[in-house]
């Protein structure tokens, strides 16, 4: 069975290759249409915004962008909201088309690049002075957002994500301090597993097994990395000793403490986690909000949520955090192009990016004290902004995502169906011949 | 022909009285009066078919040999429209063993499910044969039910039945002495995984082919039966010989649109897995879709998919003949 | 015999009919009788078990299907799932286009395919074979496979993000389907009725419409049902298609309870919006239960 497995991983590297070795080379040089610039002749007109259903967490922003928007261009907002969950592929059909192509579209930070070195979205440069806060935006953001010199994207919200725990869990099991090492977290869940035995569902920490941000946090910590480029070439490096450790320390999270993730991701663990059988996640610390909304989660959790920094493998020090966050972008075809960017002028200007900021990072550093002053979680996640890793820049890094390898390989391992080395090297040379590829 | 409920119209029919009055030629159906008619009542089904099947297919064709591109850009600006490059794709689809992977297991699926469909189904046409008239209508009940669920909605339903947390076939596994179930992941490995997605296909195929078999034994003539059984032929013999032999038309049919079916399942698999389904999970529908539409390698999809009509187009060969021969008959 | 049980789908329907009446002179033979009733209770309990979990499951609050023994009854029953989705205007809307997708399908496929039906079942002439060959090699084609094209094809006439490029779509199975299934029904019908009728003064297309149309009620309905659930149940097309939420189908809506951060995890939820969408599909089979079985053994295609 294993060995079948490993065959199956291996032939589709190979089926990986192959693609590389007939693509074209040369890369297609973006940007056809000139600038545009900001438009308030919306006068009934509707705009369409594509924006993921996390927004649906900042509610009252979004509503006030679309008031302040329609007040100062008499257009509608048609706001659509969307899943991650093969999030590219509906990207892909949108730009591929010319019939229900939106005024403005949010990406996450790791998408943009395929995008903008296609061509698909509108060049912003000009108006970059009109945005608020541009030249102080967060680098993590403002990297993903240029291409060539060119600003194709405006940042948007950053995240970061920490663990969240429960403190009435956490301290009935008799923990009082956060722990300050990895090792010192697995003696606490311990702790915390022992005082549940008798709960089947309980997991001490939910750690879905399709969890890439975090088992790459893990990785990182351990000084491993996704890939590294020289020349202009990629080699992925999950397979060094470095990144195998983090996958080691990672996948014991995600078998010992873990019940019930193994093969999904964690798009939903705010949901499992409201349900009451888990005492900690890994997320962005908004995710509190969706535990304790009384819609989707449990409001009775309000109050006994927190968060602390994933702790390292060396004592005493935290994992760097993977600098999450969102892009937004008109797309080169829409035809509201003007108000479009209008839009997202308004929702990243100062006062929505303040109000932004009582549940995300702001897209900014000018702001990012303002977060801070927020509650002490949002400490705990500014401090962890400030040592964070990025994925690889490559344009075709979002195909690597498409494509689910890094998915795949941790399911293979939490599942036990590959061992850590023969998962990474497998994923090593998916990754490899996906981020080489040309044209 | 004359089934209830339309008996009505042919008393009704006005020719009744007055045929046979008027000395006539007798005209033909078909005959070359009407050399324009069969024509212009085929023409909005021809221009349909032409537009929006066989357009297509032109055009997957063009598609298939046409070069992939790696980046997005031709996608975007070209409407996907790239340079000449002859069989290039199909050599390197073929070539690539993870197609072979993914045929075979396909190939397993298919033949696991259609087998249990169909023994299923004949096993249930046979019950439905020997009930009382109220049990009868009990089983027919509830498969008509079956039939009607949507395979997303059926997916979803043994998905949640699956749950590895709460859901209840764990629950119930575990009750029985000796078996711990708590918390099993069905979908952790991909042959328990397909063993409940066939779970699933097989639930949606049986009412179909459970009904349409129940239908066609009550078409073998009783006294053939009661004949086999002076003579002596045991239950097994009397259906080998008298009964097999009236289904083995229908048989035929229900086999290969069986085969068809479950070589392209896709909705079952896809929302199990929720929306990405792992390589360990892709059968040829689904590789199709992953690599073509998941990825946006539009080229090389549609050369997986005019290789997975080739071979559904060579399983129907069977299908096709019995069907034309059919028609012919009459 | 047989090919005639196969080629004309009301025979079935007819010793049905005749089979019920012989039904109890078979039945009464043997005690064993009701060892298979106990059989086909049995089996209709584990065959209806789901669907009875999944209307359960939609009736109960998310405490009680997070607990580790389920319930067989809902204890603490709610309609807070389906108050949920019936108030949310996305899932109306989808459930209207769903409607209108398939409704459209169905009849166009039906009025379509009867005038294709009538060209093979009554006319012989030329390029029949290939008319026939035709429609059987569509009938067989994949939708599935052809996703792209479509999508590609449909764009240039602003058709993608549309509903009447889904309907056209679906034309793909459920116009085939119909011509060669009402093809069998018409063939049913004797020859001399229409001869009859023309001869009576009639002209051809008031034979059509006096008395092949209402001769084939049956088989339209037949018909009509088996396209209502193939093009209902359709998900990748219209889920590849579609882009705005207000456009997209239920199999589309479904979806979302696998995928989103919002809906994960609600098993009510997606139970009650599952119960939903069966729920049309199931209606239709009650009303036109009787006429169903015959469309079964015809030309019966893909499901």
């Amino acid at each position: 069975m294993k060995r079948k497995a490993i065959g199956a991983l291996v032939a589709a590297a190979a089926m990986a290759l192959s693609l590389a070795a007939c693509s074209s080379s040369g890369g297609n040089s973006s940007s056809k249409s000139g600038g545009i610039s900001l438009s308030t002749d919306g006068a009934g007109k509707t705009i369409t915004v594509w924006l993921q259903g996390d927004a649906k967490g900042w509610q009252d922003v979004v509503d006030e962008t679309n008031q302040r928007f329609e007040q100062a261009t008499g257009a509608k907002v048609n706001i659509e909201w969307q899943n991650w969950t093969n999030y590219t592929t509906k990207l892909d059909s949108m730009f591929s088309g010319s019939t229900g192509i939106p005024d403005v579209v949010e990406f996450g930070n790791t998408q943009t690049a395929s995008y903008m070195a296609a061509g698909a979205l509108a060049d912003l440069t000009s108006l970059k002075s009109k945005f608020d806060n541009s030249s102080a935006w967060m680098q993590g953001l403002a990297d993903t957002a240029n291409y060539n010199g060119k600003l194709y994207a405006i940042p948007y919200y950053g995240g970061v994500r920490t663990v969240i725990y429960r403190k009435d869990l956490w301290s009935a099991a008799g923990i009082t301090t956060p722990p300050t090492s990895l090792a010192q977290l697995y003696s606490d869940l311990d702790k915390l597993k022992a005082a549940h035995a008798g709960d089947s569902s309980f997991s001490a920490f939910y750690m879905p097994g399709q969890y890439w941000y975090a088992a790459m946090t893990f990785v990182h910590d351990a000084g491993g990395t996704i890939a590294t480029e020289k020349d202009g070439k990629w080699t992925a490096q999950l397979e060094s000793s470095q990144a195998q450790q983090g996958l080691e320390n990672w996948k014991k999270l995600a078998t010992d403490y873990s019940v019930g993730g193994a093969t999904t991701n964690e798009a939903n663990q705010d949901a499992v986690m409201a349900k009451g059988h888990v005492a900690t996640i890994f997320g962005s610390g908004w995710e509190m909000g969706v535990v304790a909304d009384p819609k989707t989660g449990d409001p009775k959790l309000k109050d006994q949520l927190a968060t602390f920094a994933m702790p390292s493998q060396t004592d005493g020090k935290y994992m760097p955090s993977f600098f999450g966050g969102s892009d937004l972008a008109v797309p080169a075809k829409s035809s509201n192009a003007g108000l479009g960017a209008e839009w997202i002028q308004i929702f990243t200007d100062n006062k929505s990016q303040t109000q932004l900021a009582k549940y995300a990072i702001p897209n900014n550093t000018n702001l990012l004290s303002a977060y801070k002053a927020q509650s002490a979680a949002n400490v705990v996640t500014g401090q962890a902004a400030e040592n964070t890793w990025v994925t690889p820049t490559s344009p075709n890094w979002a195909n690597v995502e498409s494509a689910s390898v890094l998915q795949n390989m941790l399911q293979d391992i939490v599942t036990g169906k590959s061992s850590i080395a023969d998962a990474t090297k497998a994923a090593d040379q998916k990754i490899d011949s996906t981020l080489n590829a040309t044209g | 022909m004359t089934a209830a409920g339309h008996a009505p119209p042919v008393a009704q029919d006005p020719t009744e009285p007055s045929s046979g009055n008027r000395p006539r030629r007798r005209r033909r159906v078909g005959g070359y009066r009407a050399a324009g008619l069969p024509y212009l009542l085929i023409v909005p089904a021809t221009a349909i078919v032409l537009a929006v099947a066989g357009w297509p297919l032109v055009k997957i064709i063009l598609l298939s040999l046409s070069k992939q591109e790696s980046g997005k850009y031709a996608l975007f600006h070209n409407r996907g429209t790239t340079p000449f490059t002859g069989f290039h794709n199909f050599a390197n689809v073929l070539g690539d063993s993870t197609f072979w992977t993914v045929v075979f297991r396909t190939i397993v699926f298919t033949a696991v499910n259609v087998g249990l469909s169909l023994l299923l189904g004949i096993g249930i046409a046979l019950l439905l044969n020997r009930v009382s008239n109220w049990a009868r209508l009990l089983l027919t009940g509830v498969l008509l039910f079956v039939w009607a669920v949507p395979t997303t909605v059926s997916s979803q339903v043994f998905y949640w039945l699956f749950n590895n947390q709460f859901g209840l076939v764990n629950w119930l596994l575990d009750k029985l002495p000796g078996v711990n179930m708590r918390g099993h992941d069905w979908f952790a490995d991909p042959i328990q995984g397909f063993g409940v997605i066939t779970l699933v296909v097989v639930w949606g195929a049986l009412p179909l082919l459970a009904i349409s078999l129940h239908a066609g034994l009550t078409q073998v003539p009783g006294e053939l039966l009661d004949a086999a059984r002076v003579d002596g032929a045991s239950s097994w013999q009397a259906f080998r010989s008298v009964t097999l032999p009236h289904l083995r038309p229908l048989l035929v049919i229900l086999t290969t649109l069986s085969i068809i079916w479950d070589f392209g399942v896709f909705n079952q698999i896809f929302f199990m897995r929720n929306g990405h389904p792992e390589p360990g999970y892709q059968t040829i529908g689904v590789y199709m879709y992953a690599e073509g539409v998941g990825s946006s390698h539009y080229n090389l999809g549609s050369t997986i998919a005019v290789l997975m009509m080739v071979c559904v187009f060579a399983m129907m060969a069977v299908y096709i003949r019995q069907l034309i021969r059919m028609g012919d008959a009459e | 015999m047989s090919a005639t049980t196969l080629g004309a789908p009301a025979a079935v329907t007819d010793t049905e009919g005749t089979d019920t009446k012989q039904r109890p002179r078979r039945a009464r033979r043997g005690r064993s009788v009701w060892g298979w009733n106990t059989l086909a209770v049995a089996l209709s309990v584990i065959f209806g078990l789901p669907i009875y979990w999944m209307i359960i499951t939609a009736f109960m609050t998310g405490a009680d299907l997070s607990k580790t023994t389920p319930q067989f009854v809902p204890m603490h029953p709610t309609l807070r799932a389906f108050r949920e989705i019936l108030s949310d205007p996305v899932f109306r809307q989808n459930l209207l286009n769903t409607l209108i997708i398939t409704l459209s399908a169905v009849v166009i496929s039906l009025v379509v395919g009867f005038f294709g039906a009538l060209a093979i079942a009554r006319f012989r002439f030329a390029g029949r074979k290939v008319f026939v060959l035709t429609i059987l090699v569509v009938q067989m084609i994949p939708l599935l496979a052809l996703t792209i094209p479509l999508s590609l094809l449909l764009d240039q006439f602003h058709l993608k993000n549309s509903l009447i490029g889904v309907i056209l779509s679906y034309l793909i199975f459920s116009m085939p389907y119909t011509v060669w299934t009402l093809r069998a029904f018409i063939a049913g019908i004797p020859k001399e009725l229409d001869e009859a009728a023309m001869v009576d003064g009639c002209t051809r297309w008031q034979t059509f419409y006096k008395v092949i149309l209402p001769l084939t009620g049956p088989g339209l309905i037949a018909t009509g049902v088996y396209c209502w659930i193939l093009a209902w149940n359709e998900f990748v097309v219209a889920n590849t298609l579609l882009l705005d939420n207000n456009k997209q189908t239920l199999m589309v809506y479904l979806l979302q309870f696998q995928t989103s951060s919002t809906h994960g995890a609600d098993y009510g939820g997606m139970m009650a919006a599952a119960t939903l969408t069966s729920l049309p599909v199931v209606v239709l089979f009650i009303v036109f239960q009787r006429r169903i079985s015959a469309g079964l053994t015809s030309g019966a295609v893909k499901g």
